[in-house]
């Protein structure tokens, strides 16, 4: 099966004789992304390789209490990390660096010190060849496990807040997800929310689900869920007022357009023709305007200047942003929503409406300490996924949309939940589309149980998906 | 469906062979060609090219609805940067799928993936629609009231479902059913026009114009482009009799697509209730797929001109109206025909447009079987009497 990339991190063990160069090359691989573990010595190294279990060991020829032919040597007799790739440095063709390196089953070598960019190429190549995700990943086909599972995210639906359903979950939820809600109440009907918005009040998030969208016949509790009242303000007297974005889009004729169909909707436009025009308005009125929206967010002079002006802004009290983007990787959180460029008409109005709500104000009404908030009701958001494969911390899934990076769910799948103690929980540490395919994800997750020690728990995790060899009795010297 | 003009008839098939297509795709560069394609009954996504909001996007737009349901996952526009008009032109349509130039082939394939996906489940909302859309566009009545009710359950709590079941209620000539299963589906979706849009019409037809204008002109506040629209509250004002509004509207509709049918069923309707018949048939060589508010129009003058003794001139406007009409709409102008020839005592012409009726419809009906007997006796009796009470339907 294809596998997304970039959505692991890999970790590398980098062996050194000389603490400063390998200052130089930590900088150097960690720019890039790479988790970089540095040992002096091979002591070092081979404990740092047993517990890291990297992806790749960048050593170099000779140590200060050995060589690299010995560090290959160690770990050819270890049954968990004799395939780890070990890439090797030459600094100088000599006939003592050389001779260690004879006979043995490198995965690559550099000859000199190496410039940065050729550095990394050659670490990538050796990646690429030796472990896309892991050196111990294992794909479902080759466990030859059942992949079909079932994601899910604990939440409890707190009430209704004009036109949304409003959740309160440990995790932000993806605006183009589409998951059953389940009530741990058997009694209450499933139902597809999707079109999700997130708002964060301090550690609480909120998860907002536009109602007009929700489809099943979990309609039936929706529908009757108590009224989230914000302040003094009714809901009518809500829905009637008109909301002030503002609308950043460089073409004039497009935003006067948009401006006569949004107030149709309750949403009157300032409209502004730069960003920085943009970010001077929001200076100067950012206590009327309630939402924004930004054609595009460029890292140019004006897009710092943007977020210099909004950064300033109480946390509070700072317009929810909505940024249009011809990424599909670009990711929304509660600070910044991503639609992707060009969208339907729907989908922005609905994004804008639930732009109009803020996290504080949800929290003081329906968060934990809210006084007299509405129990709620216990859900899990299901969506169906598949196990792509397993490795020493975790492994990946693929699914019709995008996780985001952080969120903690729960993975049921009987083997995994079987080496997990029952604990399905997970964290997901990246997630992408299959190149071609933006109807295709996947998604990292690392499992909570692995603790502190990657051996133990692929140990007991491998043995449970029997897809390690027996360890092989070793011949004493 | 390419509307831009460019040369994506040589450069489309280079497009799409990098991706994984679940389905084959058909490329047409012509209105004509695309309906075709999609009345023959095997297309299941519809993709535009186009860059603006014109009357072959909606036109294809509608041509889609009616063959395969208002399943807006199904459908994408392929535009960079469309306007706000543009966007807000198909929604009325409930689509909102928009692709860039850059990514189409991708995200067309991603389409046609879900698609085969959720169609491999024959107990989905959207199976069950296109089964429905397919029954209704057979007009076959037994057909559609099976594929109904085989959606039945799913109306309660899926707008898509609700709007689906509105439509054969429409089919089934029950409009008063209609409005509430339209009105059902746009209280679950406020956001769903095709809904409100629909209920709208319902409510025309069913004679509760007051209703019917509040919620055209709620809708209209968030899209005033829309020339359908613009028809609808014409028809509405020439009910209440209010003909100065409704020229107005009829005019801001004409300014908009002077050609589109339903403004020509608007300018129509104004020459009808002024009693210039010879005009309003003129414009009906312009018109095409006329929904049931018009039909029904229709059919309430035919009768009156049947049942003032000018059988003749009913037989005309009926025979003009079959050819206009959407099919499940047109076994009642057969039966209509059939009954204005009974009063002529052409009792083999009626009993010609009662095999009509019959085919249309499906299958024998109590209605028909009644009609069939009555002129069976009258035939046999060589002229006597009118032969019953049966009245035509409208």
């Amino acid at each position: 099966m294809e596998i997304a990339p970039s959505i692991t991190q890999h970790t590398i063990v980098l062996c050194v004789e000389k603490r400063e160069r390998g200052i130089a090359i930590q900088q150097i691989l960690t720019k890039f992304g790479f988790k970089v573990v540095m040992a002096l010595s091979l002591y070092d190294a081979l404990k740092f390789i047993a517990q890291e279990m990297p992806h790749l060991v960048l050593t170099d020829a000779i140590l200060s209490d050995g060589t690299a032919g010995t560090l290959y040597d160690r770990l050819q007799q270890h049954v968990l990390l004799k395939k780890t790739p070990i890439l090797v440095q030459v600094l100088k063709k000599t006939k003592e660096e050389l001779a260690p390196l004879t006979g043995r089953k490198f995965a690559g070598f550099m000859l000199g010190v190496s410039e940065p960019k050729m550095l990394i190429a050659k670490v990538l190549e050796v990646l690429k060849t030796h472990s896309v995700v892991s050196p111990y990943f294992i794909s479902s086909e080759q466990a030859n496990i059942k992949s079909e599972l079932i994601i899910a995210i604990e939440a409890n639906v707190v009430g209704r807040f004009g036109e949304q359903v409003v959740s309160r979950s440990s995790t932000e939820v993806d605006p183009s997800a589409a998951m059953v809600c389940v009530p741990d109440n058997a009694e209450n009907g499933p139902a597809v929310f999707r079109m999700a918005t997130n708002l964060k009040d301090g550690e609480e998030t909120f998860n907002l689900f536009p109602i007009n969208r929700i489809v099943g016949a979990g309609r039936i509790w929706i529908l009757n869920l108590p009224e989230i009242k914000m302040g003094q303000q009714s809901l009518p007297e809500a829905a009637q007022k008109m909301h002030k974005v503002l609308f950043y889009d460089p073409s004039e004729e497009r935003a006067n357009g948009f401006a006569e169909i949004l107030k149709g909707y309750g949403i009157d436009l300032v409209y502004a023709k730069t960003l920085n025009m943009a970010a001077s308005i929001l200076k100067r009125d950012f206590e009327v305007i309630e939402a924004i929206y930004l054609h595009e967010l460029m890292n140019d002079a004006s897009g710092i200047e943007w977020k210099n002006v909004n950064a300033k802004i109480p946390t509070d009290r700072r317009p929810p942003m909505v940024v249009g983007t011809t990424s599909i990787n670009a990711r929304s959180t509660a600070a910044v929503r991503y639609i992707k460029r060009p969208f339907g008409m729907g989908l922005f109005v609905e994004m804008l409406h639930a732009s109009f709500e803020r996290g504080k104000d949800i929290g003081e009404v329906a968060g934990k300490n809210a006084a007299n908030a509405f129990a709620g009701v216990p859900v899990k958001y299901q969506a169906q996924a598949s196990l792509v494969g397993i490795d020493e911390t975790g492994g990946i899934i693929q699914l019709k949309f995008p996780l985001l990076k952080g969120s903690r769910m729960i993975i049921k799948h009987p083997l995994l939940e079987r080496a997990w103690d029952g604990n399905g929980v997970v964290n997901i540490t990246g997630s992408s589309a299959l190149p071609g395919k933006p109807d295709v994800w996947q998604a990292r997750f690392e499992a909570v149980q692995a603790g502190t020690s990657k051996a133990k728990y692929w140990e007991k995790v491998s043995k449970i998906f029997a897809v390690i060899e027996e360890p092989a009795e070793v011949k004493s010297a | 469906m390419d509307l831009t003009g460019s040369d994506l008839a040589d450069t489309w098939q280079e497009k799409i062979a990098a991706f994984e297509f679940a389905s084959p795709l058909l490329f047409a560069n012509n209105l004509d060609e695309a309906q075709i394609l999609l009345n023959n009954g095997g297309v299941f996504n519809l993709v535009i090219f186009s860059d603006q909001n014109s009357g072959n996007v909606q036109a294809l737009l509608k041509a889609f609805q009616a063959n395969v349901g208002c399943i807006a996952d199904f459908q994408g526009i392929v535009c960079s940067n469309p306007s706000a008009a543009f966007m807000a032109g198909v929604f009325e349509f409930g689509v909102e799928q928009f692709f860039s130039l850059e990514n189409w082939a991708e995200e067309v394939a991603a389409l046609t993936r879900k698609t085969v996906e959720t169609l491999s489940d024959p107990t989905s909302a959207e199976s069950r629609t296109v089964n429905l859309s397919r029954s209704i566009r057979s007009a076959d009545q037994a057909a559609i009231q099976k594929a109904a009710a085989a959606i039945k359950d799913l109306a309660e709590f899926d707008y898509r479902a609700a709007f689906a079941k509105g439509k054969a209620c429409e089919a089934t000539g029950d409009y008063n059913a209609a409005a509430s299963s339209y009105a059902m589906s746009s209280a679950m979706n406020k956001m769903f026009r095709p809904g409100s849009a629909s209920l709208g019409e319902a409510l025309l037809v069913t004679g509760k114009v007051d209703e019917a204008l509040e919620v055209f002109k709620t809708l209209e506040k968030t899209n005033p482009y829309d020339v359908e629209r613009k028809a609808n509250i014409a028809a509405a004002y020439i009910e209440k009799g209010d003909f100065e509004s409704a020229n107005r509207y009829v005019a801001m509709a004409e300014k908009i697509a002077p050609e589109n049918s339903r403004v020509l069923e608007a300018k129509a309707q104004v020459l009808l209730c002024t009693g210039k018949v010879g005009e309003a048939f003129k414009l009906m060589d312009g018109m095409s797929e006329v929904g049931p508010f018009f039909a029904a129009k229709l059919n309430e003058l035919g009768i009156q001109l049947s049942q003032s003794g000018k059988g003749k001139s009913a037989l005309a406007l009926y025979q003009k109206a079959h050819k206009i009409v959407r099919p499940e709409l047109r076994y009642k102008i057969s039966m209509n025909a059939a009954l204005a020839c009974r009063r002529l005592q052409a009792w083999d012409m009626a009993l010609k447009y009662l095999a009509r009726c019959q085919k249309e419809f499906g299958g024998p009906f109590p209605k028909l079987l009644k009609i069939k007997n009555s002129v069976n006796d009258a035939k046999a009796q060589s002229g006597g009497g009118s032969g019953g009470t049966t009245e035509e339907a409208s």
